[in-house]
């Protein structure tokens, strides 16, 4: 396997990681903003439509330049007091 | 209605007799339910198979999941065919229903329910609990 491939691999995990962890922000967000467990769905629904839309996306700078764009956008609507649970060894 | 609620309430109530003892009894009366409530919350916590159930029930009500296919020890993945995002779903269903928050790293790492149901009764041994 040449250089090139590998270092084109490790930046493809790289990004997956970095969609990975924007959705998981975004989606408790998403329950941090709902005021009702109800409203929660839909819009957790429409969240995962938009990461659904760009799944075919293969240009590797184009979806660095998404992430990048989905990271500010959520930065921007971040909850100002988010709901934070506990950790498990906590109560250790 | 009132029937059922009386029947219920006679099973949960758990019986302290406040009256007629002395201050002390009465702080010992006390001390003693916070005990046997701390011993049933933490006995509860602690039965890593009754965690175990629970996940499993959790995971096969998951509607991206065929139910069929759930076990112990299905890899999220590779049997059960989920993708990342699906898996981030899922680990915020583990979390609301044990309300534990489990970090971005963590997470990653949970790939079967066995895996789950260890990490919620054990915890991160290998981590310090200082830093939470």
């Amino acid at each position: 396997m040449s250089v090139a491939t590998t270092s084109y691999l490790a930046r493809r995990a790289a990004q997956k990681e970095r969609v990975r962890i924007l959705y998981r922000r975004a989606l408790k967000d998403t329950l941090n903003w709902a005021v009702h467990r109800h409203l929660f769905y839909p819009d957790a629904d429409a969240l995962r439509e938009k990461f659904e839309a760009n799944r075919q996306v293969e240009d590797i700078e184009l979806i660095d330049r998404m992430i990048a764009a989905g990271e500010a956008q959520h930065n921007k609507w971040r909850h100002p007091d988010p709901y934070i649970g506990r950790s498990v060894d906590s109560h250790k | 209605m009132l029937n059922l609620r009386h029947a219920i309430l006679s099973h949960v109530r758990i019986g302290v007799y406040l009256k007629g003892h002395s201050d002390r009894e009465d702080l010992y009366g006390m001390w003693r339910l916070a005990q046997l409530l701390h011993t049933c919350s933490t006995a509860a916590s602690t039965d890593q198979d009754h965690v175990l159930d629970r996940v499993v029930g959790l995971v096969k009500k998951f509607d991206k999941i065929d139910a069929a296919k759930v076990t112990e020890t299905a890899d999220f993945q590779k049997d059960l065919s989920l993708d990342s995002l699906d898996r981030v779903e899922l680990v915020m269903v583990f979390e609301e229903e044990f309300s534990v928050e489990i970090p971005d790293a963590e997470a990653d790492k949970l790939k079967c329910c066995a895996d789950v149901a260890k990490y919620i009764t054990s915890g991160p041994s290998e981590k310090n609990s200082e830093t939470s």
